[in-house]
């Protein structure tokens, strides 16, 4: 995996500034009746301890499969059809002095040494955990303690018929088997109050809270292990606005606070540019672009991600018209040759109906953002990719073609 | 506590319900029952005077004459005092008395039999849901599916054939040995009942519990789609745990929600049963009243299976209050 | 009799929650025509589509055509008693002899068209009454929703057979008295069905529309609403009429049916008298019984096919196409 790592709009400590999560040529292919989705396509990418990783694409582009085949939770009819997440935990002494909430396992080793009834799972290598070969109970061991991951929807997540302490407390009972009742209840309301709910909810049914305090059970969950890594896919979608900024501020800090890694899904790419460290882009099923917040704001590099971008109001500026992107994501049953975004592309020509491109450095000035697009091919494109201007020239001439139609 | 009390009064008004219904039906009929009856007894070979076919009428509560609300008004009155009549059957014996005798040996009957057919069924349903597509479903899936189509007295009839008749495994009637054990809390009378009662709990048993099998998996295949299932699943809980407490318990759900519709289907088919069996249950002397013509054991009978069920779907609906926090309305404000 | 619980499910929810599975298989348009079209040819293609519902229906149709032209295939007539009789199964006669020497086959055949005859007569006039009460209880809403609905739900809870039983004691023997008892002991359960998609469907647009172009109430009820609602009463007329077969053959039985005309229930009921059991004339009741089973099994086959098409989650997989090590990795 050449070069792709970006500098960190934080200067985090030197302990978490190793890489944390490897994601290599990952594909998934759901075996639909009507054919073959192929709705992810060799995606790779690299996260650091506590970054924040913003993934943004138009609905169906593959973003929630992406996360669900990160954390093994997809079911039939969708495959991991190639490629590898590799894990690497944090040395177990390290371990042990960050996780001075909880008396974590000791997932290296398996499990705490006194325990007799958890199973006997050790984790195959301290090093480097091959996420997509652990067997069922590492995979158990596994997830939560280092990975966690929040839904879209608070209400579908929530067991409806169980208390949110109880909820809380199932992980805890699982992962930290030497835990006593009371400390487990005594963690649980501290998680609680963390994300701002009166621990006397812990006896509330879900139905019972409203739809921002659902959330934040969630994100109490999530947080109950002290995961070095969180997925949230769309955590505020079902969110109104205030609600929705209030969550995100929660989140931002949160993760901040215990140096959590997070993958952050959603549509909205504003909201990202403010939480994220590192934003991606899918277009149907591939990663085409991949930058720091601050370089993508300045200069998004893949044709799409400038669609995307711009297809937000600005405040400042000049008025224009917000088209967004004519027309609509291919059926990724059928993606179309070479570049799959060209039949939209407006700068699309031959070369990009033939030639796949790959995700490689952008520019000299930018080797750190990566961009899957032919116009930063020297050989395709000897005149250098276009200036900013031409983009938005480019997308307005396209935007009137649409509007005649 | 507001629903709670809707639901009392609805059950209370469902038994009055019953109650009238009871009896309006005879008022409402062509003929005059109590001739019927009389003629009944005669072509028997028993005789009885003028006057007692007026007593028989006034028990039955017709023609007597009175305007109907006097006689709905005396009807509740007997019924108040535990009076349902005599039953011709059974030589004049207060229907009180008959059902009285029978009734435990259909609870007992119906009891066992609704409980192992509900547990098994929703097991069966969730591991079913769960290994979905195995080979345990496939063949069980429309093995099942046939047999709920089959009338229990079918049923019924085929059991006690093979078992009964061809294998000799298993006695032909009765609900226990009455020629070698008598009556008791003894260990040889309880064996004995056990032994005579197997084949009657086998027939309802399978004939109940693929509905109660094809609901939950139906319902358990919905619920392991839902994201709090699969958020289980991220949680790495153990999988007994994500089998039970998180998709089971929120799968059982219209299980126990249809628990009335099907106990009123069961509670039918048992009394069929019974009739097949001989046992000694309330289906029998319902069968015995139907052919005898003995209207006030079968209206009894119909009065006390309903007041039985409604009792039954009460408790149904209690239990599903506690399951469902959502409809404990009292808790959320 | 537990069947047709596949749509209990559904009955029991609130009846804001229910048109989440249905109106999206049970579309609707504006024309009035058109949306009954476009929902007849609904249920042709979920008669032609799904697996479940193609065998199930074959099944039916099968016995519709013995109903139709059994009879005039039957060797024998089916109440001539001849001395061969308790004979097993032999060339001359298929399922063998009665105890009084009729022939069971030409029994069978006869018996096929009294029962299936009258078996969807019933369950269609059932439906009838679920339709109008379920409907009339979900639009006007308010106290005629209130009586109505309490009337469902107490007939819901009373036990069928029982109250049957009685009531078809006291009336006249035959095939119209039970008919009746049935309709009055079973239409409660669909009305409740139907009550609780109409509620959901009153604030649509197009009724919206028709009452404020000045339609009559039962002209919106029943051409406008009605029409929408197409497919679930085909899949309750379906389960009712399993309900209705097993009734039917269980007064028959019972002997509160006319015990003179050949029917399923009325060769159950003569195999009973004759102790048919203890003499081993398996050949006797067991034809009969198969019939009810095949047929309610076939129709409970239907309607396991329409929830699926109604719930996609109830979908069996199609993962015959996938590689056999992308099925052995995926552990999850
Ligand atoms: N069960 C399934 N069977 C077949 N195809 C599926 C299935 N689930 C998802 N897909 C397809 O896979 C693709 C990716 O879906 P995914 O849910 O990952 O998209 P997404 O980017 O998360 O979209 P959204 O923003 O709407 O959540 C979509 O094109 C979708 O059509
Ligand atoms: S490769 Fe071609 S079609 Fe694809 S984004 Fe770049 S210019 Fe457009
Ligand atoms: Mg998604």
């Amino acid at each position: 995996m050449p070069m792709t790592d970006n500098q960190s709009l934080r200067t985090p400590n030197d302990q978490s500034n190793g890489i944390l999560l490897e994601v290599r040529d990952l594909s998934v292919d759901y075996y639909a009746v009507n054919g073959i989705v192929h709705a992810v396509k060799e995606v790779s990418f690299e996260l650091r301890r506590g970054e924040i990783l913003g993934l943004a694409g138009e609905s169906g582009c593959g973003k929630s499969t992406l996360a669900y085949a990160i954390s093994r939770l997809l079911r039939p009819p969708a495959y991991i059809t190639g490629g590898q997440v590799l894990y690497h935990p944090r040395k177990p002494e390290k371990r042990e002095a960050t996780s001075h909430i909880v008396a974590v396992s000791d997932l290296s080793t398996g499990q705490s040494a006194h325990n007799g009834t958890a199973p006997a799972s050790p984790l195959p290598s301290p090093e480097t955990i091959d996420v997509l070969r652990l067997s069922p109970a590492q995979l158990r061991a596994f997830r939560w303690n280092e990975m966690a991951i929040v839904f879209q929807s608070a209400m579908n997540a929530l067991n409806p018929v169980m208390t949110i302490g109880t909820q809380i407390m199932d992980v805890l009972k699982t992962h930290c088997p030497d835990m006593s009742a009371a400390d487990r209840k005594e963690r649980a309301a501290e998680l609680l109050k963390l994300v701002g709910i009166a621990p006397d909810r812990l006896r509330s049914y879900p139905h019972e809270l409203s739809g921002g305090m659902r959330q934040r059970a969630v994100i109490a969950i999530a947080l109950a292990l002290t995961p070095e890594l969180i997925i949230m896919d769309e955590p505020t979608t079902a969110l109104d606005v205030v609600v929705q900024r209030e969550i995100l501020d929660l989140i931002s800090s949160l993760c901040r606070e215990f140096s959590t890694a997070l993958i952050f899904i959603t549509h909205d790419l504003s909201l990202l540019l403010e939480l994220a460290d590192t934003i991606a882009v899918m277009y149907a099923g591939k990663m085409v672009e991949k930058a720091s917040s601050r370089e993508f704001y300045a200069h998004p590099r893949h044709p799409y991600s400038y669609g995307l971008l711009n297809s937000f109001p600005k405040l400042h500026g000049p008025i224009r018209r917000m088209a967004g992107i004519p027309g609509s994501p291919p059926d990724l049953r059928a993606v179309p040759a070479g570049c799959a975004f060209h039949p939209r592309c407006p700068f699309a020509w031959q070369p990009c109906q033939q030639l796949e491109p790959q995700l490689r450095p952008s520019t000299a000035e930018t080797p750190r953002q990566l961009v899957a697009c032919h116009l930063y091919d020297a050989h395709q494109r000897p005149e250098g990719p276009p200036s900013s201007a031409e983009f938005a020239a480019r997308y307005e001439a396209l935007a009137e073609g649409s509007a005649i139609v | 506590m507001r629903h709670l009390l809707r639901r009392i009064l609805f059950y209370l008004f469902a038994a009055w319900a019953a109650i009238t219904l009871n009896f309006l039906i005879p008022r409402l009929a062509p003929g005059d029952p109590a001739a019927v009856l009389l003629g009944n007894l005669q072509s028997r070979g028993i005789h009885v005077g003028s006057a007692y076919l007026k007593a028989i009428q006034a028990e039955l509560g017709y023609n007597t004459g009175d305007p109907l609300p006097i006689q709905y008004l005396d009807y509740l009155n007997s019924l108040l005092h535990g009076n349902l009549g005599v039953a011709v059957t059974s030589s004049f014996e207060p229907v009180t008395n008959v059902i009285g005798r029978d009734i435990f040996w259909s609870l007992g009957l119906g009891l066992v039999s609704v409980i192992l057919s509900f547990a098994l069924g929703c097991l069966l349903g969730i591991v079913m849901a769960w290994k979905r597509g195995s080979l345990l479903d496939t063949i069980l899936s429309p093995l099942l599916n046939f047999l709920s189509a089959i009338p229990y007295f079918w049923m019924a009839l085929l059991i006690l054939y093979i078992f009964g008749f061809e294998l000799r495994w298993f006695p032909l009637t009765g609900g226990y040995d009455e020629l070698n054990v008598d009556p008791g809390w003894t260990l040889d009378f309880i064996a004995s009942v056990i032994y005579h009662g197997i084949l009657p709990a086998l027939t309802i048993v399978i004939a109940s519990v693929a509905g109660w099998m094809l609901t939950m998996r139906n319902s358990m295949i919905t619920t392991l789609s839902e994201d709090y299932v699969l958020m289980a699943k991220a949680k790495g809980l153990r999988t007994s745990r994500i089998m039970f407490a998180y998709a089971a318990r929120n799968a059982i759900l219209p299980n126990v929600a249809g628990f009335a519709i099907s106990l009123g289907f069961i509670v039918g088919g048992q009394l069929l049963t019974e009739m097949v069996f001989s046992y000694p249950g309330i289906g029998y002397s319902l069968l015995q009243a139907v052919q005898n013509q003995d209207y006030s054991l079968m209206q009894g009978i119909f009065l006390v299976v309903a007041l039985g069920v409604l009792g039954a779907n009460f408790l149904a609906e209690l239990s599903y209050t506690f399951l469902d926090p959502r409809v404990r309305l009292e808790r959320s404000a | 009799m537990s069947l047709g619980k596949d749509l209990q499910h559904v009955a029991t929810l609130e009846p804001e929650t229910i048109p989440s599975t249905f109106p999206k298989k049970f579309p609707r348009r504006d024309s009035r025509l058109a949306r009954l079209g476009e929902n007849l040819r609904l249920v042709w293609r979920v008669l032609t589509s799904n697996r479940k519902v193609a065998i199930g229906s074959s099944i039916v149709a099968f016995f519709l055509l013995v109903a139709i032209f059994g009879p005039m295939l039957a060797p024998y007539d089916p109440t001539a008693t001849s001395r061969l009789s308790e004979t097993p199964p032999s060339a001359a006669h298929w399922l063998g002899t009665t105890a009084t020497g009729q022939d069971i086959f030409s029994q069978l055949l006869y018996g096929t068209r009294s029962s299936v005859f009258w078996g969807f007569l019933t369950g269609l006039l059932v439906t009838l009454v679920s339709v109008v009460v379920g409907l009339v209880s979900g639009y006007f809403g308010g106290i005629i929703d209130e009586i109505l609905s309490l009337v469902t739900n107490v007939f819901l809870v009373i036990p069928a057979l029982p109250l049957a039983i009685v009531a078809v004691g006291y009336f006249p023997k035959g095939p119209l008295t039970i008919a009746l008892v049935i309709i009055l002991t079973n239409w409660s359960f669909n009305a409740r069905l139907l009550r609780a998609q109409t509620l959901s469907m009153r604030s649509r647009e197009f009724v919206t529309a028709a009452r404020a172009s000045g339609e009559s109430v039962w002209r919106i009820i029943f051409f406008e609403i009605f029409p929408n609602e197409i497919g679930i009463v085909a899949a309750a007329f379906v389960s009712t009429v399993i309900f209705v077969l097993l009734a039917w053959t269980a007064l028959e039985f019972l002997g509160l049916g006319d015990i003179n005309t050949v029917s399923w229930g009325s060769m159950l009921y003569w195999a009973q008298q004759s102790d048919s059991i203890f003499s081993g004339l398996w050949w006797w009741f067991a034809p009969p019984g198969c019939c009810i089973a095949l047929l309610g099994a076939a129709l409970a086959l239907i309607n396991f096919g329409i929830d699926e098409i109604a719930d996609p989650r109830l979908r069996s997989e199609v993962s015959e196409h996938v590689p056999k090590e992308l099925k052995e990795k995926a552990v999850t």
